[in-house]
């Protein structure tokens, strides 16, 4: 027998209540690393989302930089277009120090044929291999006019491919000559075409959404920036840094809750904690006299109390962890449903070290919870527990 | 030279504070307790009995007096060193058996080794296995005991110190006569062994059965 086998052995004498406390710990320890993961997926995701751009900063008729936000990662539709001749602009201002300057045109078309709105992408493809060296395709891209790149949601959603037509008026029919494999960012969902075509469709022929800008010296942002801001009025410069402040600014609220939730659920369950283990104290006070009595020091009875605690926050945060893990999908979704938006891609991943924390966390917290009841249990005098 | 008693109690007193009132079980009691000796200690309740057996076995200290284990003085050690003695040299039983329900006989057995860190001896375990009756319920749990097996496994856990006193606080009150007897004849056996046992008893029968008795009345020896 070992102080480790007498405290397995008492809690395993209140199976139930044992298992239901460990069952608290293993909900707040669900919570805490799915919220956690979950966080930490949006910034990462959100970075690699803004990555996969492949531009440093945007140019836009001036606005609500939430906008930009929107544009660059929901692809959404702005009213609003830069003068013509903008991108040719930007490139003369920036010079040498610009290595891409890639006008892009994002706007909703009607899809008579599917009976839907199209979300239709106008770029310069011969500048993709730059912009969006992460693409992977099945086919080519578009080279001339008339064709287009169907986004890998697009083309599983209508259950087509390469060689297919679409038409979006009489004399609007395009062949498709390549689909995107998934990217899990905005492209996924768009309609590629070339930008003459893409203006020639809206009816607008110099019409450009935003232009985006890459710098042969990524140091050198904020230079440029402002020499751009400085040099063409009417416009505002977002970085894709700005970007992500921004929507980590909207994210802020929505995590805080999240986290203030998990906090109070920890802290219910460290209660619970010190519940179970101090009724184990009160009901087992003569039993732990008949210990003191046959040897047992303070410290030893302290010592079975302390492992008490600490073997229900480990059994509970493994089970808090495990199940994090099966059910990160579900729990992912449930959480997504709560924000005003979040990057595409797995958010809840396995990930070692937050485990390892989170299961620290829970000892810690079931350490911390057992002190009081272990306390107490070490000053039961014997000859009062003996007596009753 | 004469061997020194192995309980010698001298003067023994002990009042504490229940409430509002000023108790006092023990006013001053005296007597010598050789080794090998079977010894009952008998009186109405309140006469004190329990206390003293708490004052010989180190679980209390007096108010006055002294208590001498083979001429040693307990009433002013460390508390360090009364629990080796509780753990060692003296071994309890109670009324109660308070044996912990999760362990087996066994390991209910050993539970004082646990904590004079001693390292179990599968032959020791064994012999008090085997002097108590219950070597074919080693690995039983106290549930599937009756009430006569589980004061057995309590005396087997109170011989786990290989002590040199036993004291049992009415160990035979909670069993029917046959059982008890049979419980008061196990301790008897042991005193044969040269163990002291000093059983605290209401049942005059049995107390008269003991090598000797010791009443109490009062707080005083009547």
């Amino acid at each position: 027998m070992t102080f480790w086998g007498l405290s397995i052995r008492n809690i395993q004498r209140h199976r139930a209540r044992n298992l239901l406390t460990a069952l608290g710990i293993a909900l707040s320890v669900l919570a805490l690393y799915s919220i956690l993961s979950f966080n930490g997926g949006f910034m990462r995701n959100l970075d690699e989302e803004l990555r996969k751009t492949g531009v440093q900063f945007m140019v836009m008729p001036a606005g609500c930089p939430h906008e930009v936000a929107s544009l660059v990662l929901h692809g959404a539709v702005i009213p609003t277009y830069l003068d013509p001749g903008m991108p040719r602009r930007v490139a003369e201002t920036l010079g040498d120090a610009a290595e891409v300057v890639a006008p892009m045109l994002v706007f909703q078309k009607a899809n008579k044929a599917l009976g839907r709105v199209d979300l239709i992408h106008g770029a310069r493809f011969e500048l993709i291999g730059l912009t969006k060296p992460s693409w992977k395709l099945e086919g080519r891209l578009p080279e001339r006019s008339g064709e287009i790149l169907l986004g890998s949601e697009v083309a599983e959603h209508d259950k087509t491919g390469v060689g297919a037509t679409y038409t979006y008026a009489e004399s609007m029919r395009f062949t498709v000559t390549g689909v995107l494999r998934k990217t899990n960012s905005k492209d996924d969902g768009s309609v590629h075409m070339p930008l003459a075509d893409a203006q020639r469709l809206l009816g607008r022929e110099d019409a450009v959404t935003a232009v985006g800008v890459r710098l042969r010296d990524a140091a050198g942002v904020n230079t440029q920036v402002a020499k751009l801001s400085a040099a063409i009025p009417g416009i505002q410069v977002v970085t894709m840094g700005q970007v992500m402040n921004s929507i980590s600014t909207l994210a802020a609220s929505a995590r805080v809750l999240s986290l203030s939730i998990v906090a109070i659920a920890v802290l219910v369950s460290v209660a619970g904690v010190m519940n179970t283990t101090l009724m184990a104290v009160f009901e087992r006070t003569q039993e732990i006299g008949m210990m003191r009595s046959v040897g047992a020091s303070r410290r030893d009875v302290f010592r079975v109390v302390m492992l008490e605690s600490f073997l229900l926050a480990i059994l509970g945060g493994s089970g808090g962890v495990a199940a994090a893990l099966l059910l990160s999908g579900t729990v992912e979704d449930f959480v997504k449903g709560f924000m005003p938006y979040v990057p595409p891609g797995s958010l809840i991943v396995f990930s070692p070290g937050l485990a390892a924390a989170c299961l620290g966390c829970a000892v810690a917290l079931g350490l911390v919870a057992g002190v009081y009841p272990a306390l107490r249990a070490s000053a039961i005098s014997p000859i009062e527990a003996i007596r009753g | 030279m004469a061997s020194l008693p192995a309980i010698s109690v001298e003067n023994l007193a002990k009042s504490y504070t229940r409430g509002a009132e000023r108790v006092h079980a023990l006013r001053g009691v005296s007597f010598e307790i050789q080794s090998g000796e079977f010894v009952a200690i008998a009186g109405p309740s309140g006469s004190g009995k329990s206390t003293l057996l708490h004052l010989v076995g180190a679980l209390d200290r007096p108010s006055s007096g002294s208590v001498r284990i083979h001429g040693e003085e307990i009433g002013d050690k460390p508390e360090r060193e009364l629990r080796g003695l509780r753990g060692g040299r003296i071994g309890f039983v109670y009324q109660q058996f308070y044996l912990l329900p999760g362990l087996t006989v066994e390991e209910n057995i050993l539970l004082p080794l646990l904590f004079s860190r001693a390292k179990a001896d599968g032959g020791r375990i064994s012999e008090i296995l085997g002097s108590v009756g219950l070597a074919h319920r080693r690995s039983h749990l106290p549930s599937q005991l009756s009430g006569g097996e589980m004061q057995r496994v309590a005396i087997g856990r109170a011989l786990a110190g290989k002590p040199e006193i036993i004291l049992a606080d009415e160990p035979t009150a909670n069993l029917d006569s046959e059982n008890g007897l049979a419980i008061f004849e196990l301790l008897r056996g042991l005193a044969r062994r040269g163990i002291t046992v000093v059983i605290v008893t209401h049942n005059p029968d049995l107390a008269a059965r003991a090598d000797r008795i010791i009443r109490l009345r009062d707080g005083l020896l009547a």
